[in-house]
């Protein structure tokens, strides 16, 4: 078992296998040899979320919203994948393809989804990162640009100058 | 907590790019206009770079433009750049006649980059602004075809140091000035079309280099001065010098070009022959010998262009076909 903390300073217990699909973790349990005697820390993670809304994680109800806790689910839900191919590059991918259960897992609030997009890009872990910049893009795919402001309290901050000039580079592309 | 709830605003740059990267270039394009931050990751070269890997061209049996290719067209200089680097490297003929939308573009300068380009054709596409001087390093290029755009300014110079060139049809745009000198130096020049553009001062003398010259077509724009001496000119078969503000001594040498077919030298001020007084200013010629037979009916001269197909050696996969020239 591997013991890690989070930035809220609690601590987790989990199997080798399943923290080492932290690239990060991996790295550190690697570098430093035997982990089971100090807690590793993840400075980067909080454990716990402060939630205004009501949803949680459907595939375990009723336990408290954890970002760490949530990556350590994950993780425990693809523990047995085959190991992706070492990737260098981006490659053709569509946000269409994810898996049932990473739409379940990820049928999140967008600060959630969020902090766990952040966790898996500080834990480096390319697949849950990847399924959750997917989940993301797919929220934004088929609406308009005021709808996706809407969507994430973005600000329009142009000067209405430079508002126009990148609406007229964007003519053929809005009538579509 | 001390931490704020993470929005799409505070991830860091690189999450941003990584999610927007999976929405389709045109999409992603148009969501510049969220905000100025979001504007300048998609602007940027590695945004784009990333995008297209995630949607790459669908592989096609050769180089060339396909229709999978006319975004490319209408993508930001960044796309374009990149898109070149890397689906269009190996092209040889970009054969993008007509693939016009209802709105301008500008002259993609990113096809400067292309390193075998040998035909590029882009006409009918209500492309704006002024030919832009990075095709020059396409020296590869002996096809250039720009006709019936929106093209202005003067002609480059430099577009005259793409010496392999066979045929420059830059006819029917809103180009003015004179026709540079350094047309000289394109000595492989088989078709000559300027017509149709705004062209002024005379026609250089230096034309008379261009000995493997078979049309040359200047129609309908505002050249003045005499009409140039071709004798040198052996293999011309069209001369197309009407409707401009031509002068003076017509050279005898036209009429000796062993294989011309016709010559229109209409509707200018005040064009002579003093050698030959019956000289027509119209006239369409029979074969190679040079007989004339008058020129009042304009059965368009049976030109079979068989000729410019050849012109581009193995690769001639009808690059020219239906492209050059178009005359009146």
């Amino acid at each position: 078992m591997v013991r890690i903390t989070s930035s809220d300073s609690q601590e987790f217990s989990v199997s080798q296998d399943i923290a080492c699909q932290s690239q990060l973790i991996k790295n550190m349990i690697e570098d430093v040899g035997d982990a089971d005697e100090q807690p590793i820390p993840l400075p980067n993670v909080a454990g716990a979320i402060l939630q205004k809304g009501g949803s949680c994680f459907p595939s375990i109800s009723n336990a408290p919203k954890l970002t760490l806790f949530a990556v350590i689910e994950y993780a425990t839900m693809h523990k047995d994948d085959p190991p992706s191919a070492p990737e260098t590059d981006a490659k053709p991918s569509t946000s269409e393809d994810i898996e049932d259960r990473d739409k379940q897992f990820l049928n999140v609030d967008q600060g959630t989804l969020f902090e766990i997009i952040l966790a898996a890009n500080y834990l480096d872990m390319k697949s849950l990162l990847d399924v959750g910049c997917k989940t993301v893009a797919n929220m934004i795919k088929g609406k308009t640009v005021e709808e996706v402001r809407a969507l994430f309290n973005i600000v329009n901050d142009f000067t209405p100058e430079e508002e126009e000039q990148i609406r007229k580079e964007n003519e053929w592309c809005e009538d579509r | 907590m001390d931490r704020t709830t993470p929005t799409l605003q505070t991830l860091p740059v690189e999450l941003v790019r990584n999610i927007l990267s999976y929405i389709q270039p045109s999409d992603a394009v148009r969501l510049r206009l969220l905000s100025t931050s979001i504007n300048c990751v998609i602007s940027s070269k590695y945004f784009a770079r990333l995008n297209l890997l995630r949607f790459p061209r669908p592989p096609v049996s050769d180089a060339d433009f396909t229709k999978e290719d006319d975004d490319f067209f209408h993508l930001p200089s960044n796309y374009q750049i990149v898109y070149i680097a890397l689906f269009l490297q190996n092209a040889h003929h970009l054969d993008w006649k007509s693939r016009r939308r209802l709105d301008t573009a500008a002259f993609p300068k990113a096809l400067g980059r292309l390193p075998h380009l040998m035909s590029l054709n882009l006409s009918d596409n209500l492309i704006e602004g002024p030919i832009p001087v990075e095709l020059m390093d396409v020296d590869t290029l002996k096809l250039l075809i720009l006709s019936k755009n929106l093209l202005s300014a003067t002609i480059p110079v430099q577009i005259f140091h793409l010496v392999n060139l066979k045929i420059l049809d830059l006819s029917y745009n809103r180009l003015e000035g004179t026709i540079p000198r350094e047309i000289g130096h394109c000595t492989e020049l088989r078709v000559l079309a300027l017509q149709h553009n705004k062209l002024t001062g005379s026609i250089p003398r230096d034309l008379n280099n261009l000995t493997q010259l078979r049309i040359l077509s200047l129609f309908r724009n505002d050249l003045s001065g005499p009409v140039p001496d071709v004798g040198a000119l052996l293999f011309l078969e069209q001369m197309l010098l009407f409707k401009n503000r031509l002068s003076g001594p017509i050279p005898p040498s036209i009429r000796r070009l062993p294989c011309i077919q016709l010559c229109d030298l209409r509707y200018n001020e005040d064009l002579t022959c003093m050698a030959d007084p019956d000289f027509d200013l119209f006239a369409e010629f029979d074969g190679s010998n040079g007989d004339e037979h008058g020129g009042t009916n304009a059965s368009s001269a049976s030109s079979g262009f068989g000729w410019l197909d050849s012109l581009l050696g193995d690769h001639g996969s009808g690059a020219s076909r239906g492209s050059v020239p178009e005359l009146r």
